[in-house]
């Protein structure tokens, strides 16, 4: 399988992908264009870490491509469409963001022929009053017969921000499954409690659920997931020394 | 090692424990028995420390020290464990990670990786538990038995020494309450002083861990208490006729 690493002093604009491929993704403070096109029968995983990026970043998926995106950031405010332009084709795309400024999330996702089938997963924890929005729009068109179409979204709040989330679901045809779910609010008082009860403290129990919030859902491997541990753990402290 | 004087306490608008009282020494067992409603799994909470009830009056004392106003993670820190009823299952938190940082909340050096897994593997073969258990998030797609084992091992892991079975037995068959029976009892010779408050409904669970004393709680409060046998004349007569005696 063929592995690429990205990263600021690469030339973005159009990455294409014609083998099994694994995209290492690391951006900090940029504003880019990014085309990724999957070919026919291609699988392409993608991982990703970022810092305080407004990419633009589309996803274009042939007959049979196969993805799954792993994207982990803190400060986000990318666009990104998803264009499902042949038969079968299948994203499951896990964005997990850190937010600590002001940030809108923006994903689009366009099933354009039939049998193709999305999964997206979008959840953010916004650790200060600032304003979080996640606008999720997923369009069925009229000739997309027997589409799978799911989206979860979450915002867990830890500092009385001003969080949206808009989960659209713009469906023109009969022959679909489609699933949307939204939840703001804070870590529940159940699990919190439970937490205690085995002695974890307060800020033990936070780090713990922020954690597996980030990273659950994730397809990671050992490697990749001691480096996200790691992004997150350098984040959350920046997240303490704001406070 | 538990003492509860005079405890009243009240949800919303509702008094739901009055001036309750309870002491167990160490290395008691105690069962309470008592209709739906009466206020048995309140009073496993509030021992807790759940900030879903407000005490009223009363002192929670264990061992000498009042901990009415000690938060949940400091009273368990000094031993004190609730083996809840319906244990929740949490998204994304690993057991592995859970207990390890609960054991280390407990103790002034943190455990070394090996003799974390040592004891992890040790405690689920004892329970018939999977090894892959570990990695998996907390009780995320198990049955009402796996939970109840996964109870039982944190108690074996983390060592309390005031333990609390909230109807453990409930959602469990034949074959798994025997199981988690026998680690509690093992867990009860490995450590004599242990004192055990189990919460049931039903009779069965008592001819496994055998209590020193059976108390029948009916309204907020323990109206009779006997011993051992006393758990059979319950089942047998039922709790409105041994009231009206």
């Amino acid at each position: 399988m063929l592995v690429l690493t990205v990263d600021n002093k690469d030339k973005l604009d159009d990455i294409i992908i014609t083998e099994d491929t694994i995209l290492n993704i690391r951006l900090k403070e940029c504003q880019e264009d990014i085309n990724i096109d999957v070919m026919d029968n291609m699988c392409l995983e993608v991982f990703e870490l970022d810092c305080n990026t407004s990419n633009k970043i589309v996803y274009n998926l042939r007959e049979n491509a196969q993805v799954i995106v792993n994207k982990l950031s803190r400060d986000n405010s990318d666009v990104t469409t998803i264009n499902l332009n042949g038969a079968n084709a299948n994203i499951k795309y896990y964005s997990k963001i850190m937010n600590y400024g002001d940030n809108t999330y923006q994903i689009d996702i366009n099933h354009l022929v039939s049998h193709t089938s999305s999964a997206i997963y979008n959840h953010c924890v916004n650790f200060t009053d600032k304003e979080f929005k996640f606008l999720v729009s997923a369009n069925i068109t009229k000739n997309a017969v027997e589409c799978s179409c799911n989206q979860d979204n979450k915002i867990i709040d830890m500092g009385n921000g001003k969080n949206y989330i808009s989960p659209n679901l713009l469906v023109d045809n009969n022959l679909i499954n489609a699933n949307h779910s939204a939840y703001i609010g804070k870590f529940k008082q159940d699990v919190i409690f439970y937490m205690k009860s085995r002695g974890l403290s307060d800020k033990d129990c936070e780090f713990l659920l922020i954690k597996g919030l980030l990273l659950g859902n994730m397809n990671l491997d050992e490697k990749n997931n001691e480096e996200y541990v790691t992004f997150i753990n350098d984040n959350f402290q920046v997240g303490e020394e704001n406070e | 090692m538990l003492k509860i004087e005079d405890l009243s306490v009240k949800v919303a608008d509702h008094n739901i424990l009055k001036e309750f009282n309870l002491s167990i020494a160490d290395g008691e067992v105690h069962a309470i028995m008592g209709p739906n409603g009466t206020g048995k799994s309140t009073l496993s909470k509030v021992i807790m420390g759940s900030h879903e009830y407000e005490i009223l009056s009363g002192k929670i004392i264990f061992n000498d020290e009042d901990i009415s106003a000690l938060d949940v993670d400091e009273r368990s820190r000094k031993g004190i464990f609730l083996a809840m009823q319906t244990p929740i299952s949490i998204e994304g938190v690993t057991n592995s990670e859970f207990l390890r940082t609960a054991l280390n909340a407990r103790q002034s050096e943190p455990i070394a990786l090996f003799d974390f897994i040592k004891t992890m593997e040790s405690n689920m073969k004892d329970l018939d538990m999977k090894n892959d258990i570990v990695h998996k998030a907390i009780n995320e797609g198990s049955s009402g038995g796996e939970r109840k084992k996964n109870e039982v091992l944190q108690i074996k892991v983390l060592k309390p020494s005031f333990i609390i079975l909230d109807e453990v037995d409930s959602g469990l068959d034949v074959d798994s309450l025997r199981i988690v029976c026998e680690n509690i009892n093992k867990y009860r010779q490995e450590n004599p002083n242990t004192s055990i408050l189990i919460i049931t409904h039903y009779s069965r669970i008592l001819e496994y861990i055998k209590p020193d004393y059976v108390h029948m709680m009916v309204d907020g409060k323990i109206v009779k208490t006997g011993d051992y046998n006393f758990a059979f004349e319950i089942d047998k007569s039922g709790y409105s006729e041994l009231v009206n005696e």
